[in-house]
């Protein structure tokens, strides 16, 4: 208790907290929430310094992040609260520090300005709490404006774009090949095909050949050379009838009759095998004709069906190429409008971020000036109607009637490092 | 659509010619049974009238109408009958044998024709096969594509 370190609790008077006792008039009021007992269990004449990784409770029983952490740094600024515990500790000479420690310390000059119109930076100096607060806020500025540089450079130099037009790329050569293999693939089955109508057509073609061959070889006309012919006359016994003094004249006209009868019968004979012969003729020239006609009726029928195999395989083809340039079209609207997701994800963090989106923008360079916001933003209101900032405004001014609100508020907003 | 089997169409080719082959030389065997029974037959016949020629003249000698210095319109008559008898005999034995021989010729003709008719089917239906089975195996080609 004699150090009074412990007793100092920055949370205990942030108005903010409701739990927090309105009555804490003064520093001297405020308990140590980590010593729950008598300090005379304590040993050492110093008390324990913050280890990291340690939870400490405030008194409302809030963990306090990070307090080994923000106390070194505290002291290592020369912000601490204990010169002694400066030494002890960290074993630091609070005089050499930036702000000088706490039992001479050094006037505290904002390094940066406000503009001179939300407080009291820059004209009277600062608390050791809000230079602090105000060191931790231009740390995260930089940070964060080395962030917004690398992602404005990110955007602006189109390397965002990259990747997408790899795949993009990809998807171009992919659909050439696809378009070469069903080219290839119409090819071949336009080669079989011919090479298979061309294999038909010489089997058919030599079917008809040896049909052709058969019948000019053997002409089916029996009948062609048959001649009626008509016997010889029988002997009418003349020498007999002469030796005898008989006259043959009767028996020679009776032959002579006879004989003509027989060739009359031979004339029948020959018409007939005429007529059966014309008929033979015409039998094996319609046969021609039926062979030529056949012939014909093949290549004809072979033609057409290799016509439409043709059909079906150019239909395949079409159908094929349709099928390539759909899937390339859907999966380059598919990357595309990846791209433009990103794009516009990138470009609304970019604007999150203050950055630029237009073309031509300029990435901020890592140290660039405070950020000043220039949007306006609605805070959320409480069950009662009332902002957070009026409900901030309430709890400063009933926790230091009297003073500037607008200077309460920016020491407390200091204090926690926005 | 059958395919052309060459070991069918060979066996129906030879059925076929065997079976021609086969009626012909039945046919011709008949043919050469007739003619020589029809050579027989005329042979038989001359012999007879050879055998009748002295036997007529002798009949007429014994009725006295035929002999030295005896010269009968009746004989001369008599003789010119059995001339013309035997001319009309064998005429007529001749146009027989004549006749059978054009019936044997243009039955073989005929079919030989029918015979041609059916190698020339046979062929026409090869050709037709083949045709079609070259259509075939072209659509199976191209149905493998």
């Amino acid at each position: 208790m004699a150090l009074g370190v412990t007793k100092y609790n920055p949370l205990a008077q942030d108005p903010d907290y409701p739990q927090t006792p309105s009555s804490v008039k003064s520093a001297s009021a405020i308990t140590n929430p980590t010593n729950s007992g008598s300090l005379t269990a304590v040993t050492s004449q110093f008390p324990s310094m913050p280890i990291p990784g340690q939870v400490v409770y405030d008194a409302n029983g809030i963990a306090i992040p990070d307090l080994a952490a923000k106390t070194r740094g505290a002291y290592e600024l020369g912000l601490g609260q204990n010169d002694t515990l400066s030494q002890a500790w960290y074993n630091i000479d609070p005089t050499k520090t930036q702000f000088g420690g706490a039992t001479t310390p050094k006037p505290v000059v904002s390094s940066t300005k406000t503009g001179g119109t939300g407080g009291t930076g820059g004209t009277g100096g600062m608390t050791a709490t809000e230079a602090l607060a105000l060191a931790k806020f231009n740390y995260d500025k930089q940070q964060d404006a080395q962030k917004l540089g690398g992602l404005q450079n990110y955007y602006d130099s189109g390397a965002v774009n990259t990747g997408f037009d790899k795949l993009l790329a990809m998807i171009g050569e992919q659909g050439k090949t696809s378009e070469a293999a069903v080219s290839g693939a119409y090819d071949k089955a336009i080669t079989n095909l011919n090479q298979g109508y061309d294999a038909a057509k010489d089997l058919g073609d030599s079917g008809y050949a040896a049909l052709n061959a058969y019948l000019g070889a053997n002409q089916n006309d029996p009948y062609a050379g048959m001649q009626a012919t008509v016997g010889s006359a029988p002997d009418a016994l003349t020498q007999y009838l002469g030796a005898y003094g008989v006259s043959d004249k009767p028996v020679q006209g009776q032959i002579q009759a006879d004989q003509l009868q027989a060739q009359q019968g031979a004339g029948n004979y020959q018409n007939l095998i005429n007529l059966l012969s014309s008929v033979a003729q015409s039998g094996a020239s319609s046969r021609g004709a039926e062979s030529a006609m056949g012939q014909n009726l093949f290549n004809t029928t072979l033609g057409q069906e290799r016509a439409g195999y043709r059909t079906k395989a150019e239909m395949a083809q079409a159908d094929a190429m349709r099928q390539i340039q759909e899937a390339m079209y859907q999966q380059r609207m598919a990357q595309e409008s990846a791209r433009n997701s990103q794009l516009q994800q990138l470009a609304q963090a970019l604007a999150a971020a203050g950055g630029q989106t237009g073309s031509g923008g300029v990435a901020p360079a890592a140290s660039a000036a405070p950020f000043v916001p220039t949007q306006t933003v609605v805070p959320p209101t409480s069950e009662d109607g009332r902002t957070a900032q009026q409900i901030q405004y309430g709890n400063l001014i009933r926790n230091a009637p009297g003073q500037n609100t607008d200077d309460l508020l920016q020491a407390l907003n200091a204090r926690r490092g926005y | 659509m059958a395919f052309f089997n060459p070991a069918d169409y060979e066996a129906r080719r030879r059925t076929a010619t065997q079976s021609f082959g086969a009626t012909g030389a039945m046919n011709a065997y008949a043919n050469f049974l007739s003619q020589q029974r029809g050579t027989r037959e005329r042979t038989n016949m001359m012999e007879q009238y050879d055998k009748a020629q002295p036997q007529i003249t002798a009949g007429y000698a014994r009725r006295g109408l035929q002999g030295p210095n005896v010269q009968s319109g009746i004989f001369a008559r008599g003789l010119q009958d059995f001339a013309k008898q035997r001319a009309q005999g064998l005429q007529q034995f001749d146009q027989g044998q004549m006749d059978s021989n054009r019936m044997y010729d243009l039955t073989e003709a005929q079919r030989l024709e029918a015979f041609r008719n059916q190698m020339a089917d046979m062929e026409s239906e090869k050709a037709q096969t083949i045709a079609d089975s070259a259509r075939q195996l072209f659509a199976n080609r191209v149905g493998a594509i």
